[in-house]
């Protein structure tokens, strides 16, 4: 007898398929899900870390403006005001360099010490000052004001150059007679500037022929700062005065302090420019 | 006894396989429904960050604007700060060459005196004269003491040199306190 063969094997063959698709169904979905994990579910994850990261900024940065503006609403404009005005008068926002000449002159004339000369190093005296713009309403990036390069203090003077570093002079080198009593007295008056100002240099002598008398030179540093460029960024935190600084300001407002003299006005007009006065 | 397997060889293959489909199947459910919390959660997680990003972004503006309220107060306070912290920092360091001047007069020999004296705020150099060398060693003396120390450190006699009536001429330097 002679069977067929072939379609018995075809039957198996057609069974075995039907079983394995029967996996395909469970195994496509692990797939699928595999795919929903790396291309859905992960990424989704890493911009959730990436969002809480902003959000932590954002929170910092939205606590930071709130607690700037608590500060900024309890400050009282009209004594800042006035703070302020003390402050233009410790360090002035332009050089006034006639201002400190004319202070020199009087104090020297009420000391009684004749001043043999007076050398100012003045600089450019006609220079812009900038006022402050408006404060930018977007964050933005924070920016350092512009220090004035005229005459920079900066390593001035070796062991205090942190303190003088931000910010400029003017120099007036004197060579002044007098006896040591009105040198002290004339020393004092102009500590007793309400510009800050520092003495270096001071080098003593006794006059020859006279007697009790000293012939000195020395320098006075007149400080002056201009005013900010910028505010700088909106986030930057405010800065209240310390108690030792509302003091000095204070100080400076008493009207025992020698605030800088007017520089007078004199008469105007000459025929010949070259006819000396 | 060795046992004897009764089952057809077809029937055994197609138990193994209907249990490695079955658990293949539970896996797949498993694998699915984790995947389907895992989504659910992830997207929740996401657009409460979001929210939240967007009720911070808020927050801030309006912060700001409220700062920009009062931005005379900030320029006020700015430049007032800038001013009154340099010139506390300038006068904080600053030597106070009255009070050098009054400390020596209190504290040197009455039998000497001095012919030249420069001052920085680096050093001091002094040229002087004295009575005898007692008063020179309480010149030193006094530059070493307690109100001494506080103007002046590193004391140097450069010159000690004495003439025939035995007083002498000195020349010292020292570093500003």
């Amino acid at each position: 007898m002679n069977l067929p063969t072939i379609p018995v094997f075809k039957i198996k063959e057609i069974s075995e398929a039907s079983r394995a698709f029967t996996l395909v169904v469970p195994v496509g979905s692990i797939i699928i899900s595999l795919l929903i994990v790396g291309f859905v579910i992960w990424p989704k994850i890493n911009e959730i870390l990436a969002l809480q990261k902003d959000n932590e900024q954002l929170a910092m940065q939205a606590d930071s403006l709130e607690k700037k503006a608590s500060i900024l609403a309890g400050l009282d404009k009209n004594k800042l005001e006035e703070q302020l005005i003390a402050a233009e008068q410790l360090l002035p926002s332009d050089k006034n360099v006639f201002s400190v000449l004319r202070q020199v002159e009087v104090s020297a004339s009420q000391s009684g010490i004749l001043l043999n000369k007076v050398e100012a190093v003045a600089g450019t005296i006609n220079e812009e000052v900038s006022t402050l713009p408006a404060v930018p309403i977007a964050p933005s990036v924070p920016t350092t004001p512009t220090t004035p390069t005229d005459n920079p203090v900066a390593g001035a003077i070796p062991n205090q150059g942190a303190a003088f570093e931000a910010t400029s002079k003017v120099q007036v080198r004197l060579s002044t007679t007098s006896d040591y009593t009105s040198l002290l007295k004339f020393l004092s008056n102009i500590y007793a500037f309400s510009r800050v100002v520092n003495i270096d240099g001071i080098s003593l002598s006794p006059a020859i022929g006279e007697s009790l008398q000293i012939r000195s030179s020395f320098s006075i540093d007149a400080y002056w700062k201009s005013l900010p460029l910028e505010l700088g960024s909106i986030e930057s935190p405010i800065s209240l005065l310390t108690d030792d600084e509302e003091q000095l300001l204070v100080k400076v407002l008493k009207p025992e302090a020698v605030q800088a003299p007017t520089v007078p006005t004199v008469p105007v007009g000459r025929n010949d420019l070259f006819t000396p006065f | 006894m060795a046992e004897i397997n009764l089952i057809p060889q077809e029937s055994k293959k197609s138990d193994d396989f209907e249990k490695l489909r079955g658990k293949i199947v539970i896996v797949s459910i498993i694998v699915l429904v984790l995947t389907a919390l895992a989504a659910i959660v992830t997207l929740a997680f996401f657009a409460y960050r979001v929210s939240q990003r967007e009720d911070l972004l808020s927050k801030v503006q309006e912060a700001s604007a409220t700062v920009n309220s009062y931005k005379e107060n900030e320029e006020l306070i700015v430049v007032t700060k800038d001013k009154s912290s340099i010139s506390s920092r300038i006068l904080g360091a600053r030597l106070d060459m009255v009070n050098v001047f009054t400390t020596l007069a209190q504290i040197i020999p009455k039998n000497v005196y001095f012919t030249d004296f420069k001052i920085t705020s680096a050093d001091i150099q002094i040229s002087g004269r004295a009575g005898s060398s007692a008063e020179i060693a309480g010149l030193m003396s006094a530059l070493l003491s307690t109100e001494g120390a506080r103007i002046a450190s590193n004391v140097s006699i450069n010159s000690l040199v004495s003439d025939e009536t035995g007083a002498y001429t000195f020349g010292l330097v020292a570093k500003v306190k």
